[in-house]
């Protein structure tokens, strides 16, 4: 066997070779669809139609999620009878975890739990957190990995951006 | 050889990445080399100490490795 036919098998198998299932700016951003975090009921990206929403992947361990959350709570009530929301999707392994977190950081907007992690793997996840700022009509403007305090007046500007478009 | 190549093959069926959200998984107190660093730390401050003139840990004092 040649070595470089080798080395591609070894590739292969230890699973280097991932499929691109990532989603990118300008595409339609997939309908989430995901029970409550707090609650029961199931809810579905679609029924934020019309409106300028904050999709972030976040978890209770992750260091920049302490940051963000008390200033995506901010953003929630400033702007959110112009039509923005955030809904923040939760990946951690241990719920009571995230609802603890939520009891530090107690926020009003949409907390959803993905505890089969396939949402992460659809939107293709590198950084926790992660998230992706959609339009008014369902198509994703913009991703971001990470969350500081100095990255977020950009990220707000293009939020008020977003707002003033139709 | 070719046996031993196959086993290493289907050894790498074992590995898997770390998914970005999965990465508090690392931080578990079952993930650590050392179930208890501090013990570790102060066995090796003896174990040094003892055994410091028969080399090994590079320089060091010796004595009873009470300080």
């Amino acid at each position: 066997m040649m070595p470089s036919k080798f080395l591609l098998i070894v590739l292969a198998i230890t699973g280097f070779m991932q499929s691109a299932l990532a989603v990118s700016v300008g595409e339609p951003a997939p309908i989430v669809t995901l029970p409550s975090l707090t609650g029961d009921a199931d809810v579905a990206l679609d029924q934020f139609r019309d409106k300028v929403v904050y999709l972030d992947f976040w978890a209770s361990w992750c260091a920049p999620c302490r940051t963000s959350f008390p200033i995506l709570q901010s953003w929630q009530q400033k702007y959110q009878e112009q039509g923005f929301t955030v809904v923040a999707i939760n990946l951690d392994e241990d719920k009571d975890a995230a609802l603890r977190f939520l009891q530090h950081y107690p926020v009003t907007f949409t907390t959803l739990r993905d505890a089969q992690e396939h949402w992460a793997e659809v939107y293709a996840i590198e950084a926790m957190p992660t998230s992706f700022l959609i339009n008014r009509q369902g198509v994703i403007h913009s991703v971001h990995s990470g969350f500081t305090e100095t990255g977020a007046t950009a990220l707000e500007q293009q939020i008020q951006q977003l707002l003033r478009q139709p | 050889m070719k046996i031993m190549l196959l086993l290493c093959l289907i050894a790498l069926f074992g590995c898997t990445q770390v998914k970005p959200w999965q990465r508090d998984r690392l931080a578990a107190p079952q993930m650590a080399f050392d179930t208890d660093p501090l013990e570790t730390e102060l066995r090796q401050h003896s174990a040094f100490s003892k055994e410091a003139s028969s080399g090994g840990y590079g320089g060091g004092g010796g004595g009873c490795g009470c300080n």
